[in-house]
């Protein structure tokens, strides 16, 4: 039975496997390699061993640009995983209009990023914008919001609580799994809501829970893009310097394919630990019911 | 029968075959542009194919968001196009490394005078190689003026400002702006009572990047660095002047927004017509957005120089075109791409984009001769005074923009904008803006394309 | 007892309509102040502090916008990228999620980490690299750089995604049918698949999104712009120094109901229960 289940094994995985060496494999030794060259797209590359390396340790917007985004992605997960799950326990009981409620939740995640970024622009206005209003109707005094080099990171850390539409959809199809009678068995047993939170969703949401986290990182990680290139460029004085977007300006702005590719190795390496960091602890907190061991 | 005509038709797809695809030279042109550039592009391409058999052209509109990512995948795929647009921030780059063709040696063979280098602007020219080579030049010269609701001049009884470049002091400019903000109340800013805090409409408003900044450091008597692009001079008080009266606009005189408060208006066209603005440092190509709005009765519009320092300058700006060298390398592909280079770069071909006022042209006698002057002008976008404030201005004083010759310019740009804008949010002086500017860019400047 | 049980229930539902309505407001601003926008004539939109109602309608921003780019032409090529890329993708990542999660083989996780590490590299440096590889298979102006990797297990995103959801499901069911004689593609397509509606119908929509809003996959490998989709027609509305928002508004509106009508259908089969019940009793 194990053999039989071993070369089915194989054989089902063997589109993604051959996918990875086809596809992924190639082009990813490809940008390691490149990092060790000047190349600039134009004209030929040449080794320059660890040149690049050594100027990423010199480079200070290399640093500001790592810390920047370390401090969105701690921020933006975290949040982003109590409130999407905080959404979806609420889209995932008996309402009326669940349909209307739960697509309304996801429309901010599927507008197009331009559209958005002006709303934004807007919300984040210090004369004009809606946050500022709100601010001011509670009689607080007013922020800078994007426009503060200390309230930029945490304003995008608000906005990015827009975009939980596809963690919320995620868990609300985690959540479905549960079965019912396990409620069930709570109340009997005099338990409440709490309880049964604890310990009937959650451990049986935390494959989904766990997926959230892992790629909530990742993503996050390498986001910030979109919010640099087209509302802040980066500033002010580079507290939003992504690092996505960093290493962008140096593939396509500044000519400099190779240390691009530095940069980026660097980071692969990084969130490589990272997630296997995450999987070590899996087996303490993340139930299974039948991940096949 | 039926054979017949299947032996017909078979015959006559093996003729079109032979005869329509054996003669004909497919050249790819890359561009990016909003609807109109697309459209005008789209006609001018299907026209030049008509009028040159033998010579298909095929537009391919490639975003300007993508268009550095697009291009470079197609270089290091060996299949740029054979002419196309180039980033600016790329260009010399590129060119030195061979990507891009250098054309003198074909414009020396030359019989046509529209791609003579003494006929078209001489500020517009990419050189690089030491200055002994160029890629050609810039499809547009354009140049950053004033833009102005007349209007509002006429509502507050303020002169408009003058035409004439030498006349138009920045203390004047001041004054005037002064005169034009009002606060909700209707105060102005030198009138007891003033809330900057609630300003209806500024005086003038300008963004914050280097088309702004370099004019007034040059008029001022200033430079990023020296000639040979090698020293820092943007800490030396010419410079900061410039640029600390730039930022006394917003936060001593409070006639300019901050830049938070201007990202409330995305576009200039639309504050000047609301009223939200009275005057606008912006670049001529805004004409184009402007002149619908003129056309449909909505605005006043009027154009003035820049205000100086202590001498009349202006920046001049445009994207390149240049012939893609690994896409000519066959004999008669360069012929083609040559010849469709010539047409496309004149601007007479252009004549639409012109005259609707997305392009300034690059042939000289478009400046000098009256005929042309007035093939340009559209009564119903160029405001009247446009050939004095513009065009004179421009053909005079236009210098350009460090795109055009320094090295690692883009990174510069980038750093000189993080640093500025600090100084613009008023969070830092302008003098310390620019020590650290000085010292950031210390290790890039490593000379210029058109100097050895 | 009973009157408190139905009071507490009635304040908890009280409390939970509350949050939902204001999420609701929150959630909708941006979509609402887009679709308002999309009304507009350009002065209007952004006029501080914002309008709401457009003054006057300007229906004629769609028309204008649809015809401004070959939006059926457009339109077409993004449906048949959409087809092959969706069938490719919930056809092998539900293969491939079943053996990570429900198969066990030797170097099975190392596969699976090998997978999830694609996820890790920015796009940027991958760009060129991919481009060339695809040139020399010959997929340059094709649709197949963007169709045929969707069949190569649909990505590290889907195949995680299946694992986890897959791996909810206890395994006495494969037992039992193992013990029936059943070929492990008869447990996947007969068992787990149609237990796992909510996840599969998850990845059918953002797979969805995914190729309705792709634009920098189109642009580096189409040569021809009679090829490109809806996303780079979207882009046409915007150039280097001005941007026609009320055309770009309408255009942008009328491409995301596609994806929010089919959210809002998919989203149905979203129903507790309807997955597992008394499963544990049998």
């Amino acid at each position: 039975m194990g053999k039989l289940q071993a070369r089915w094994g194989i054989l089902f995985a063997l589109p993604a496997i051959l996918g990875f060496l086809i596809w992924n494999l190639g082009p990813m030794i490809a940008s390691f390699v490149i990092s060790f060259t000047n190349w600039s797209i134009a004209g030929r590359p040449s080794f320059i061993n660890f040149e690049n390396y050594k100027k990423i340790f010199d480079d200070f917007v290399f640093k500001k640009s790592l810390s920047v985004t370390f401090y969105y992605a701690v921020g933006s997960v975290f949040v982003g995983l109590v409130v999407a799950l905080f959404w979806a326990l609420l889209l995932n009981r008996n309402i009326i209009g669940q349909a209307l409620f739960r697509t309304a939740f996801f429309l901010p995640a599927i507008t197009p990023a331009i559209a958005s970024s002006m709303i934004w622009l807007w919300l984040f206005n210090p004369t004009f914008g809606l946050l500022n209003s709100i601010l001011d109707t509670l009689g607080l005094p007013p922020l800078e919001w994007i426009y503060n080099e200390k309230q930029v990171i945490p304003s995008f850390i608000l906005m990015s609580i827009w975009g939980v539409g596809y963690t919320i959809t995620i868990f609300l199809a985690g959540l479905q799994g549960i079965p019912q009678h396990l409620y069930e068995a709570v109340e009997i047993d005099g338990g409440s809501w709490w309880d049964k939170f604890r310990h009937v969703t959650v451990p049986m949401i935390s494959p989904v829970i766990f997926f959230n986290l892992v790629m909530g990182l990742i993503g996050a990680l390498q986001a910030g893009f979109a919010q640099a290139y087209i509302m802040t460029r980066g500033g002010p004085n580079y507290a939003s310097m992504f690092y996505s977007y960093y290493v962008y300006l140096n593939a396509f702005e500044y000519g400099k394919m190779g240390y691009s590719c530095a940069l980026s190795t660097i980071f692969s390496f990084m969130l490589f630990g990272l997630t296997i960091l995450v999987f070590k602890t899996s087996p303490y907190w993340v139930y299974y019911e039948a991940l096949r061991k | 029968m039926k054979r017949k005509t299947f032996m017909l038709i078979v015959v006559w797809f093996l003729l079109v075959s032979f005869v329509g695809t054996a003669e004909a030279i497919d050249l790819t042109f890359t561009h990016w542009g909003g609807n109109l550039e697309i459209d005008a592009i789209k006609k001018m391409c299907e026209k030049y194919t008509k009028e040159h058999p033998g010579v298909n052209i095929k537009p391919l509109f490639v975003p300007w968001d993508q268009y550095v990512q697009k291009l470079s995948a197609m270089i290091s795929g060996g299949t740029p196009p054979q002419v196309g647009y180039v980033m600016e921030t790329e260009a010399l780059e590129w060119a030195e490394k061979g990507v891009l063709l250098d054309i003198l040696p074909l414009i020396e063979k030359e019989s046509d005078p529209s791609v003579k280098l003494k006929n078209r602007l001489r500020s517009i020219w990419w050189l690089y190689g030491g200055g002994k080579k160029t890629l050609g030049t810039s499809v547009a010269a354009e140049v950053m003026i004033t833009w102005y609701n007349k209007e509002i001049f006429d509502k507050e009884g303020v002169p408009y400002p003058p035409t004439d470049p030498n006349k138009w002091t920045w203390n004047q400019f001041v004054e005037t702006a002064v005169k034009l903000t009002v606060d909700k109340n209707g105060k102005h800013p030198n009138e007891p009572g003033f809330d900057p805090t609630k300003i209806e409409r500024f005086g003038v408003t300008f963004g914050n990047w280097y088309m702004v900044w370099f004019p007034f450091i040059w008029s001022n008597g200033g430079d990023l660095c020296d000639e040979s692009g090698k020293i820092a001079k943007i800490n030396k008080p010419e410079a900061v002047d410039a640029l600390q009266n730039l930022c006394d606009l917003i936060y001593k005189y409070h006639v300019a927004p901050t830049p938070a408060q201007s990202s409330a208006l995305p576009s200039y066209s639309i504050a000047l017509q609301t009223g939200r603005v009275a005057m606008a440092i912006d670049g001529q190509w805004t004409l184009q957005e402007l002149g619908q709005l003129e056309k449909q009765g909505k605005l006043k519009l009027g154009v003035a120089p820049l205000p100086k320092f202590k001498r009349p300058v202006t920046a001049v700006i445009g994207t390149p075109i240049g012939i893609y060298a690994d896409a000519v390398k066959d004999s008669d592909t360069l012929k083609a791409a040559w010849e469709f280079y010539k047409w496309i770069t004149n601007s007479e071909s252009a004549i639409d984009l012109v005259r609707c006022g997305l392009w300034m042209p690059i042939q000289t006698w478009w400046y000098t001769d009256p005929k042309y002057i007035q093939k340009w002008l559209d009564p119903e976008i160029h405001p009247s005074e446009y050939k004095a404030a513009v065009i004179s201005y421009a053909y005079r004083y236009a210098k350009p923009a460090p795109t055009y010759y320094l090295k690692n310019f883009a990174q510069i740009n980038d750093i000189m904008y993080q640093e500025l804008s600090n100084a613009f949010n008023g969070k830092v002086t302008v003098q310390e803006a620019c020590n650290r500017i000085a010292e950031k860019i210390k290790p890039l400047l490593v000379g210029r394309y058109d100097k050895p | 007892m009973e009157l408190k049980e139905r009071t507490s229930r009635k304040l908890e539902n009280t409390i939970v309509y509350a949050f939902l309505f204001i999420g609701l407001i929150v959630y909708i601003l941006p979509f609402a102040w887009l679709v308002r926008s999309s009304f507009m004539d350009i002065s209007q939109i952004f006029i501080q502090p914002p309008e709401w109602i457009p003054k006057p309608f300007q229906w004629q921003n769609y028309p204008k916008a649809l015809t401004a780019m070959p939006f059926f032409r457009y339109l077409i090529n993004t449906l048949i990228i959409l087809i092959s890329v969706e069938f490719g993708t919930l056809l092998t990542s539900s293969t491939v999620a079943f053996s990570f999660s429900r198969l066990k083989w030797r170097g099975r996780d190392i596969f699976f980490f090998l997978i999830l590490t694609t996820l890790m590299i920015p796009y940027t440096v991958i760009l060129i690299p991919t481009f060339l590889l695809w040139k020399y298979l010959g997929g340059i102006n094709t649709f197949l750089p963007l169709t045929v990797p969707a069949w190569f297990g649909g990505g590290a995103f889907n195949i995680f995604l299946l694992r986890q959801f897959f791996s909810t499901i206890p395994y006495e069911l494969d037992e039992a049918a193992y013990l029936d004689g059943a070929t492990p593609w008869q447990v996947l397509w007969k068992i787990t698949v149609p237990l796992s509606k909510p996840g599969l119908i998850t990845v059918g929509v953002f797979t969805f999104m995914g190729v309705w809003g792709d634009l920098l996959g189109p642009i580096v490998y189409l040569n021809d712009s009679s090829k490109y989709t809806l996303a780079v027609g979207l882009t046409t509305f915007m150039s280097a120094y001005t941007t026609q928002w009320n055309y770009l508004m309408a255009a942008s509106t009328a491409i995301i109901v596609p994806p929010i009508v089919l959210y809002f259908i998919g989203q149905r089969f979203f129903v507790e229960g309807i997955v597992l019940t008394g499963l544990r009793e049998g």
